[in-house]
């Protein structure tokens, strides 16, 4: 197990370099310049030539990537070009909303996604199986940004139920915090769910039809008991992957579900710096994306197999 | 169908067959209609549209919909459905050109890389790849979008970049387990130069999955389009994009709900036809798929 996850780690390595590549690149090949901005838009030719020379902006490329490289290393993400604020305090600043609404939208989805997916695989191509396959599918092709703003229309425009969007922090009250973080956790969690639903049925008939559910089956075994205990265990073991690499991707869903919503997450920090042309800031969201859902895969794998031991052995069998 | 088959004597082929699996599947048939009908659209926005999409009427800004605009006008009096339609058009262009800029290098990468699959050039392109994928795609899409700057153009080119170790992952591994069927080492022993045997003997032989490839990234081009207009950095106004209307629509959520709901209508009608039409093409081309 160890010389696996050793193994995957190196193989990450090459990976990042690549993709740590491309985002400084980035920032560069981007028109405009950056000493420019960071310094006025009214400094003297000399300033923006001490900012340059600060920035290490008249060094060649690579030299430059070096650079970079090492104070990220040592944590320093670089300044904000608008607000000339340490990039990492202001992503800090603003994760945790963003970490609240994806595991709210996690587990909306999961709430949603594993007794759909059950329902579906028992009755399967019956009425129940037929429904759920036609929700899962209008649920896979409506983009969040627009259930968003139907949700919004339909809960706070009509209907005064919910807020149009904002945060409220929990010390002002559970209720409150609860009502403003429902809308955009159905939004994010909704197409996820979707998705998990799919995985969860096609594992679920697949199960069902293995032998030892027959064998249960004739030791005279309850139906309840056969699915929850029996089928339900084994045929959760692919959404264990599926949540792995959608809580990546999710990443890219909260962007849009934040700025609906006026989350003030991370989500929003981006699509207002892309705007802002504050690209340093961007440069070290996409970063941190990056690695954290490298991370997450990674992390699913080893998961995975500490949950299935079957897959060690059927290795161990291979070699 | 069945007549024609016993007159002629000849076996369908596996395409063939797959048209036949493909109409008989209701799914495939509704996704077919409705992506023909949004193709239509596109082609022919300037029949179909009842007005220029950027002609402002003065007085009639917000419109609610009624029998002069059908589905209301925005904040400039522009007539929404004719927005709508030329939107429609601007997705399905910008996303079959990301398939083409993505498709034939991606399928180019998967055939070489597939076939010398020990080559040193091989193990550094696999790498590039998995770096790309090593994005989650929304974020990738942010990345060359701001590269390269807004337009359609740039749209197109930021979106089918992102497609291309798609299409090279999933060539690829279809290549490799063509390499080890039989035609192959005939080819080979008959000395066939390598160009002709990846063209010729092992091509025709990985259309499937591109095929299934090519309808799942335009679905996911579409997507992509929109969500990088709606922040502000695919298609820029005053261009009629779906992506971008949705986003003026939202300082109006109190006095025009229209404005908001019809262009997220026609995307979702878009995506759902193409997401339709790659399962029922995933079906009709999986020669499993009569197992199950």
């Amino acid at each position: 197990m160890t010389r696996y996850i050793v193994r995957r780690l190196i193989a990450l390595i090459p990976i990042l370099l690549i993709a740590s590549i491309l985002i400084f690149l980035m920032i560069h090949l981007i028109p405009g310049d950056a000493a420019t901005a960071y310094a006025g838009m009214d400094a003297t030719h000399e300033q923006i030539e001490a900012v340059r020379g600060k920035m290490g902006l008249n060094k060649p490329l690579y030299i430059q990537y070096g650079m970079w490289l090492s104070r990220i290393f040592q944590g320093d993400l670089g300044n904000s070009i608008v607000s000339h604020l340490p990039v990492w305090n202001l992503i800090m600043f603003r994760l945790p909303a963003t970490i609240e609404l994806t595991i709210s939208a996690m587990i909306m989805a999961v709430l949603f996604s594993i007794p759909a997916g059950v329902i579906a695989a028992l009755r399967h191509r019956k009425l129940a199986d037929r429904t759920v396959s036609v929700v899962t599918s209008i649920g896979l092709a409506v983009p969040e940004y627009w259930s968003g703003l139907l949700a919004i229309i339909v809960f706070a425009v009509y209907l005064h139920w919910l807020p149009a969007g904002g945060r409220v922090e929990p010390s002002e009250g559970i209720i409150p915090w609860l009502k403003s973080l429902l809308l955009p956790a159905i939004t994010l969690g909704y197409p996820i769910g979707c998705m998990q639903a799919r995985f969860v049925r096609a594992s679920m008939i697949e199960v069902m039809h293995e032998q030892y559910i027959l064998v249960a089956r004739s030791k005279g075994l309850k139906q309840g008991v056969i699915v929850f205990t029996h089928a339900l265990r084994n045929s959760l073991i692919p959404l264990l992957t599926v949540i792995g690499v959608q809580l990546g991707r999710m990443m890219g869903g909260a962007i849009l579900v934040e700025s609906v919503y006026g989350w003030p997450g991370v989500g929003t920090m981006v699509v207002k710096s892309i705007t802002q042309r504050d690209y340093a800031l961007v440069q070290a969201v996409v970063l941190l994306i990056v690695v954290v859902f490298a991370m997450l895969s990674l992390a699913t794998d080893i998961l995975y197999r500490v949950i299935d031991p079957r897959i060690n052995l059927t290795e161990q069998t291979r070699r | 169908m069945e007549t024609l088959i016993t007159l002629n004597k000849r076996p369908t082929s596996l395409y063939g067959q797959g048209v036949q699996k493909f109409i008989k599947n209701p799914i495939g048939r509704l996704g077919g209609v409705l992506f023909f009908a949004c193709l239509c659209i596109g082609i022919f926005a300037n029949i179909v549209a009842p007005y220029s999409p950027n002609e402002m009427y003065r007085g009639s800004e917000l419109v609610a919909p009624n029998h002069v605009f059908f589905l209301g006008t925005d904040e400039f009096g522009r007539d929404l459905l004719s927005r709508i339609i030329f939107g429609m058009r601007m997705s399905l262009i910008v996303s079959f050109c990301a398939v083409i800029v993505g498709g034939i290098p991606g399928i180019l990468s998967g055939l070489f890389t597939g076939y010398y699959r020990n080559s040193k050039i091989t193990s550094i392109v696999l790498k590039i790849w998995d770096a790309l994928l090593a994005f989650p795609p929304m974020l990738l899409a942010i990345v060359f979008a701001t590269l390269l700057g807004p337009g359609p153009l740039n749209a197109a080119i930021a979106l089918g970049i992102i497609s291309i170790p798609q299409f090279s992952r999933i060539v690829r591994s279809t290549v490799l387990t063509e390499n080890e069927k039989d035609y192959v080492l005939a080819s080979v022993s008959m000395g066939v130069s390598h160009r002709r045997i990846i063209f010729k003997d092992i091509f025709p032989n990985v259309i499937s999955p591109i095929l299934v490839q090519v309808t799942y990234s335009m679905g996911a081009a579409v997507a992509l389009e929109a969500a990088l207009s709606f922040i502000g950095l695919g298609i820029q106004p005053p261009n009629p994009s779906l992506g971008s209307m949705l986003n003026q629509s939202r300082k109006y959520l109190y006095q025009a709900w229209w404005y908001a709901v019809y262009p997220g209508v026609a995307i979702t009608l878009l995506l759902m036809s193409l997401n339709w039409f790659t399962e029922a093409l995933m079906e009709a081309l999986d020669p499993r798929s009569e197992l199950r």
